[in-house]
């Protein structure tokens, strides 16, 4: 009987690895107040469009694009803390549960690949993100399904994993085409603000420089 | 109508305990329920979790976590029977389908799908337990000294997360008062108008945080070393629940070692209830488990017990 283990092991890793990420992002990171607030602000921003039409736009996640946006124009620190708390702070008030750190880590990822994507195709532009936007619909319901498929299932076979999957992949598919248009619809404006107050805060004192 | 699910300080006494407490007691009930395969042991906790519920006033939130989670129970419960072909009791035989071959269904399998939603079950109910007892703000001051920005920056976002769904409310509002109908014209139309109350609100939030920035800095935010003051000192209640938590634990870790709490479903699913050890180390658990309870209710009957802890 190894699958309960599994299932344990599993959750134990995600909160471990989101607590070592987030200590280490900011150890690394040395925000200052505008970031804090920034981050919190954006932060905030996801979770209250994760929690309030979440569910009333079919599980649409209509502001995963931001996370991706925020991560393209900041970089991947800011980006992977924007995307890791909307999970925590909207579960607050729809339901935590093992699978926080996953989604954490999942978002997470959504952010810091949007820094990705500008440091290997520097031209990139919204276009690149809508497309990465549709793939992170059908990623995130893919790692997520890694939890409880070794949480509640047995044997842990690719066989029980792939159906599991396919249980999912109507709202998966759902979740790729809500990101895919909200992206194609409102990422290009959020770019052009998101990069204004990128220079708004990129402050250096005279001395420094 | 986030409000039920949030946590509400109703003065409860299950809401005194320091939040360190709580978080050992929960993270106990959690591993319990992710290490146990004995659907008695399962069904035991839930029992447990119900009453302590009960204890934090929270029924009715828990209804509603309940609702959420009974679509997952589904999924759960209908992949299992379609996968697992080690029950040797077959109920259904099925069509050969490609590539999943013959779709035997065996009562073993369906009995393990819905054990699988009962644990689904017990999770849903620690988390819930967790929304109900303890306040949010002091769980994450109790990590604010090892990673304060981190816990700065969910307080600050925790905090604006119902001003941020007021404000949306009060933009639409504003934007409808100057003539906007975002429920008339062809749905490209509608689009435009929600996005421009997307951008509105994108912008107003981003310089709201200038603001909060330049008031932190004002506060002399990043000008040394934080300090931390925190008013939550540990009670007598507190060691006695992370005691009976830890003691729980040992229990529960003992008593898997002897195979007490593990259960075999294929090929045959084993008794419920296969000998007496079984049953007293399920007893043994849920004592040191109820000890929170146990204090709640003598606080409630016995004066020294209330002056004590």
């Amino acid at each position: 009987m190894t699958w309960t283990n599994w299932g344990l092991y599993i959750t134990m890793a995600g909160i471990i690895s989101v607590a070592l990420l987030m200590l280490g992002m900011e150890k690394k990171a040395g925000l200052n107040a505008r970031q804090v607030s920034l981050i919190a602000m954006l932060a905030a921003f996801c979770a209250a469009g994760r929690a309030v039409t979440g569910v009333a736009l079919l599980f649409m996640q209509p502001t995963m694009f931001l996370v991706e946006i925020t991560g393209f124009v900041f970089g991947a620190r800011v980006g992977f803390f924007v995307g890791a708390m909307p999970p925590l702070i909207s579960n607050f008030f729809i339901g935590q549960g093992p699978w926080t750190p996953w989604q954490m880590i999942s978002w997470g990822l959504v952010g810091m690949s949007g820094a990705a994507v500008r440091s290997l195709f520097p031209g990139a532009g919204y276009r690149t993100v809508t497309v990465l936007c549709f793939i992170w619909g059908y990623l995130y319901g893919a790692i997520m399904d890694i939890w409880q498929w070794s949480v509640f299932t047995s044997p842990l076979t690719t066989k029980s994993y792939f159906l599991l999957w396919a249980a999912g992949f109507s709202f998966d598919s759902l979740r790729a085409a809500g990101n895919l248009l909200f992206c194609a619809a409102l990422g290009s404006q959020s770019i052009k603000i998101l990069r204004h107050f990128h220079k708004k805060m990129d402050v250096r004192y005279l001395e420094n420089i | 109508m986030f409000d039920k699910l949030y946590y509400q300080d109703k003065g409860l006494f299950l809401q005194s305990f320091h939040p360190a407490a709580v978080l050992a007691y929960l993270f106990v009930l959690l591993l319990l329920s992710l290490l146990y395969d004995n659907p008695l042991y399962l069904l035991s906790l839930l029992l447990l979790l119900a009453l302590l519920i009960r204890g934090v006033d929270g029924f009715e939130a828990w209804e509603g976590f309940l609702k959420a989670g009974v679509f997952l129970m589904l999924v759960v419960m209908a992949v299992n029977p379609l996968v697992i072909r080690a029950g040797a009791t077959i109920i259904w035989h099925g069509p050969d389908v490609p590539f999943l071959g013959r779709l035997d269904i065996s009562m073993e399998a369906m009995y393990f799908g819905a054990v699988s939603g009962l644990r689904l079950l017990v999770i849903m109910s620690v988390f819930c337990l967790y929304n109900l007892m303890v306040n949010p703000d002091n769980v994450l001051n109790l990590f604010s000294r090892a990673a304060g920005k981190s816990v700065l920056m969910v307080a600050l976002a925790t905090r604006m997360f119902p001003t941020m769904v007021r404000d949306l409310k009060r933009i639409k509002e504003v934007m409808q008062f100057r003539g906007v109908d975002f429920e008339e014209g062809s749905m490209w139309e509608r689009v435009k108008k929600y996005s421009c109350l997307y951008n509105v609100m994108l912008l107003s939030s981003l310089e709201d945080s200038m603001e909060i920035a330049e008031s932190m800095q004002a506060r002399a935010y990043g000008s040394g070393r934080r300090s931390v003051y925190s008013r939550n000192q540990p009670r007598p209640r507190d060691y006695l629940s992370m005691g009976a938590s830890l003691l729980a634990l040992f229990a529960a870790a003992w008593g898997l070692h002897n195979g007490c709490g593990r259960y075999a479903f294929y090929p045959v699913a084993d008794a419920l209830v296969s000998d007496i050890p079984t049953l007293a180390a399920l007893f043994v658990v849920l004592f040191y488990l109820f000890v929170p309870l146990i204090l709640s209710e003598g606080c409630k009957y016995c004066r020294f017990i209330k002056s004590k802890i």
